[in-house]
């Protein structure tokens, strides 16, 4: 409860710093907005040319577009602090951090608010909401829950990611990088995982498992996979978050901080 | 020349020395392209079990293409435009401007050694693909990857162009990110670095070729894959050299005009 009091008002007061500079502030929405443009893009003018993908049609598709858009924004907006992770472990900055009676990781979480991350979450709401009309799908109240639920976990999950992999940077001396190629293979899941090799799809559900994200949830709304499929999201969110507690944990240990 | 040569080599060679001290971050960094290679070999691979050519592209000429325009990609990278737009948001850019020699001339010798860096790691990696994905040797015989190799160069300095001027934009506002992105996505879309253009509707195509973008990966492809007949050769080569001229006195022009925009302070 705390640490969700404090995480609001770090909140706050980047969203204070950002307005004192307000043409920057549209010019980083759009950035978001138009960051997803070449990806949707890419998607409509390859259906210009081909009916499907492994079975799965244009709005099909869009919708796991959707999902890791949405996961991805929400994850630029509030929880950028993750990605500096590497730059402070480099610099020693974490010390200050550690000096404050407060819970790290939630410092961590609110230290950036970058609102790119609101037009990337909005695009991928809006893809979702567009593809789900086209495909003239009515869904039942229970899928409807069972979207929103999957939008959570879903975040949830690319935060956690994200944080997990920035933390191993402490063992590497702040070699970033890691982070960067860990955020590329969220590509993979914008496509149904039935196109990868087998191995590709064991580790997009576990050790990388951004097609959780988006494949398991879209899956079962769209009836190509028994609802029991579902319960995968829920595990891999616990497990994910467990495993980020025990490597930040082991990484702060390691952590030499910045001298004396 | 001769003074030319050495006047401005300096800068290449000291911007390959610093690549190569952040070798390491170079690599980790090509592997988050390989995520996006990845993709579309495996998405391309699934629709050519269901289709034997799409747009006229077989499997090998689609992986040859994703495969070029990666490397062309990861050659002359963000970080060039970053750099130079960087110096203008802090104001470094005085301290060259001081300096007995042509700004352009100069970031074009800097951009030349980084990308020696990254295009000589990229054209292995690369290479290595398309032997193990495609029937490579078929593509290169001598006279097709001299061409080849000529229009390279020719796309190399229209790249340059491109993200020079677009680093000059930042004189006019100090969201250097946004300037980027926006360039990235008119870039992607009309050089055809997101898809071959003949993927696109009849009057995009009309479009992106009256426009200089595809003369700066689009046309290369299209020599590589003997797409582009002996007749149109010639054609195609100037075309892309009368882009290259073109920007080249444009950007020119545009950072006489953009560098009266510099207000320094004190003295």
């Amino acid at each position: 409860m705390r640490s969700i009091r404090i995480f609001t008002q770090m909140t706050k007061a980047n969203l204070k710093a950002l307005m004192s500079f307000k043409i920057d502030f549209l010019v980083s929405f759009f950035a978001g907005l138009l960051s997803q443009t070449i990806g949707i893009l890419f998607l409509s003018v390859l259906f210009m040319n081909i009916p499907s993908v492994a079975g799965w049609n244009v709005y099909q598709i869009g919708i796991l577009y959707g999902y890791i858009f949405f996961a991805e924004g929400i994850l630029t907006l509030s929880f950028q602090g993750t990605f500096g992770l590497t730059n402070q472990v480099r610099n020693g900055t974490l010390d200050q951090y550690l000096l404050r009676p407060l819970p790290i990781s939630t410092q961590i979480y609110g230290q950036r608010t970058n609102l790119a991350g609101l037009g990337t979450s909005m695009t991928g709401l809006t893809v979702i909401v567009y593809s789900i009309l086209k495909l003239d799908m009515v869904l039942p109240i229970w899928k409807f829950i069972l979207l929103i639920v999957s939008l959570i976990l879903g975040a949830v999950i690319r935060v956690n990611i994200n944080f997990a992999f920035n933390s191993i940077s402490v063992w590497l001396e702040g070699a970033s990088g890691i982070g960067g190629t860990v955020y590329s293979l969220q590509e993979l899941a914008k496509y149904p995982i039935d196109i990868y090799p087998r191995a590709f799809q064991v580790m997009l559900l576990s050790l990388f498992p951004f097609a959780a994200i988006s494949y398991v949830p879209t899956a079962v709304i769209l009836d190509k996979k028994e609802s029991l499929f579902f319960i995968i999201l829920p595990i891999v969110t616990v497990v994910i978050v467990i495993l980020r507690k025990i490597i930040f944990g082991l990484a702060l240990k390691a952590y030499e901080g910045a001298g004396n | 020349m001769k003074s030319f040569w050495r006047r401005y080599s300096g800068f290449a060679r000291c911007a390959m020395e610093k690549k190569l001290a952040y070798r390491n971050a170079f690599i980790i960094g090509w592997m988050s392209n390989l995520a996006g290679i990845l993709v579309s070999i495996f998405l391309w691979r699934v629709l050519f079990l269901e289709h034997s050519s799409i747009q006229g592209y077989n499997w090998d000429q689609m992986i040859l293409y994703a495969l070029i325009v990666a490397m062309l990609n990861a050659t002359l990278s963000f970080r060039t435009e970053m750099n130079l737009s960087e110096k203008i948001l802090d104001g470094s850019i005085v301290s060259d401007l001081t300096k007995p020699i042509d700004f352009q001339n100069m970031s074009f010798f800097q951009a030349l050694g980084e990308s020696a860096i990254e295009g000589g790691i990229s054209i292995c990696i690369i290479s290595v693909l398309a032997f193990l994905l495609t029937d490579l040797g078929v593509y290169l015989t001598l006279v097709n990857t001299l061409l080849f190799i000529v229009s390279l160069i020719l796309a190399f300095l229209l790249k340059f162009c491109f993200s020079y001027i677009s680093g000059l934009i930042c004189f006019y506002t100090s969201n250097g990110y946004g300037v980027v992105y926006l360039r990235q996505v008119i870039t992607d879309v009309f050089s055809g670095a997101l898809m071959p253009l003949t993927f696109f509707p009849a009057w995009f195509q009309k479009l992106s070729g009256v426009l200089p973008f595809q003369a700066s990966v689009y046309l290369p492809t299209q020599i590589f894959l003997g797409r582009i007949s002996d007749i149109e050769m010639l054609y195609t080569l100037l075309l892309q050299l009368g882009w290259v001229i073109v920007m080249w006195i444009f950007a020119k022009l545009f950072f006489s005009i953009a560098v009266k925009k510099i207000t320094i302070h004190g003295g």
